[in-house]
């Protein structure tokens, strides 16, 4: 059966929830929705640092767990990217533009260089998340850049609209597909699937790595809005960083193509709380509690 | 927002944020990218020595950095430490004295992240045209200051140099 979590104001309560559902309904739960109405709204602090707690760096029974933020960095390395204090828009100077590029491109290239050393990681023999979407297949330097290729094409996208006068109804992913195969696409080069494939046909393992099998994005009225499907989402160990990784993604793709920030979802075919590793049902009831107490000053 | 059958009712489109690059430590807006005598500035309070010439070319930014292997194998922790902070601002697109303004280590040197940590180790890496290590076989704490990196780094060419000697 197929499970709801109703939209959520911020990341903290969308994956407290999220927890709260599958916890009360066994542990296991497949086809779980949770989406983040508002992805950059602040943490609350309780609840990362219950999170936080849980996973120190280490070893639990022989998996690595690994901080927050080291899971968000697979999907986004904010580390690397040195956002200007610029959004783009149609109506930016080339100077501007130059320097939004620039920290676009850093990031890219930076990151593909460090693939072959990322991929000595434990756990990272088969590349990274973003690896796959900055230099597909993702475990050497220049691959296929499939996130440039998004900016690129949302901001056709952004100029498009601003012509037409109509970009509040335009979607992609969505409509949008179905309109690039046709001669009223704006743009013949268009792509056909804006969304970012993290997930090869040559992927055979059951578990692990890849987790995150797709990433959706669609525009309407303005707001560029993302769905991440994984087919194995660890609620403990990986939920938390994977929702804050996305988030940033999200923000990343906004800035870079001047829409505004829509919303998150995740649909996780299988979400797991993980209770064997983390002390039974008891364990994720306190972890649950954790979460809901206030943070000493 | 998304949709669900079963629910009888959902609130529409709720008011989002604005886009603006909330998530992102904002650089200061310049239409030019920083000028070559803003990167290599004053060495860093840690020492007083001179800190050695890194090529950074901030037309092309920080994968332009380019090493000479001898001077590296040459250097030492210090100086290693000062190289490090130099590529750092170079990443960032700060000048030095910026980038020394950030948090500190409990070794007394510059935090950092171990991804930034990772760049690092790969970009003296290219210099020497091989990877210099195994991120699996690397101690966790090697990868949180720059002291510390540069520590592993200097441990990592010096079996180099012994390597050719060989």
């Amino acid at each position: 059966m197929s499970d709801y979590v109703e939209p959520c104001d911020n990341i903290s309560q969308a994956w407290l929830r999220t927890l709260q559902l599958v916890h009360a309904r066994g542990g296991r739960r497949i086809n779980v929705l949770t989406t983040v109405s508002d992805p950059l709204a602040p943490e609350e602090p309780a609840v990362r640092a219950a999170v936080d707690a849980v996973l120190l760096p280490g070893k639990r029974k022989g998996k690595g767990i690994h901080p927050v933020d080291t899971v968000a960095s697979t999907i986004f390395p904010q580390e690397l990217y040195f956002a200007p204090d610029l959004t783009w828009s149609p109506d930016l100077d080339a100077a501007q533009v130059a320097v939004l590029d620039a920290a676009a491109n850093d990031l890219y290239e930076v990151y593909s260089d460090m693939l072959p050393l990322l991929c000595t990681a434990d756990g990272n023999s088969r590349g990274t998340y973003f690896g796959r979407m900055v230099s597909w297949p993702g475990k050497r330097p220049r691959g296929v850049n499939q996130l440039a290729d998004r900016v690129k094409y949302l901001r056709d996208v952004h100029r498009t609209g601003k012509r037409a006068h109509n970009l509040s109804d335009m979607t992609i992913g969505g409509e949008a597909e179905a309109m690039t195969g046709h001669s009223c696409s704006p743009d013949p080069d268009a792509l056909d699937d804006v969304g970012l494939q993290v997930y090869a046909s040559t992927d055979r393992r059951q578990r692990g790595f890849p987790c995150l099998v797709h990433v959706d994005f669609t525009l309407l009225a303005g707001q560029l809005s993302m769905l991440a499907v994984y087919r194995h989402q660890y609620l403990v160990t990986k939920a938390y960083g994977n929702l804050v990784g996305l988030a940033r993604l999200l923000a990343f793709l906004a800035q870079q193509t001047g829409f505004a920030v829509g919303e998150l979802a995740v649909q996780a075919t299988l979400a797991d709380t993980q209770e064997g590793d983390f002390g039974g049902k008891r364990g994720i009831d306190r972890l649950l509690e954790s979460a809901r107490l206030p943070v000493p000053a | 927002m998304s949709d669900y059958p079963t629910l009888v009712s959902m609130n529409e489109n709720v008011v989002s944020s604005s886009g603006a690059p909330l998530f992102f430590p904002a650089a200061p807006q310049s239409a030019q990218p920083p000028a070559p005598s803003e990167v290599p500035e004053q060495a860093p309070a840690a020492s007083q020595d001179p800190a050695p010439e890194t090529s950074c070319d901030p037309g092309r930014g920080p994968t332009s950095i380019e090493l000479d292997p001898a001077a590296v194998q040459a250097m030492s922790e210090v100086e290693l430490q000062q190289q490090i902070q130099q590529m750092l601002a170079c990443l960032r697109r700060r000048t030095l004295q910026e980038v020394a303004a950030g948090d500190m280590y409990s070794d007394g040197t510059l935090a950092v992240d171990s991804m930034t940590a990772v760049w690092v180790i790969t970009t003296f890496g290219k210099a020497f045209r091989r990877r210099l290590v195994r991120l699996s076989d690397v101690d966790p704490d090697s990868l949180r200051s720059v002291g510390s990196v540069a520590k592993l780094i200097k441990q990592t060419t010096a079996s180099l140099m012994a390597a050719g000697a060989a």
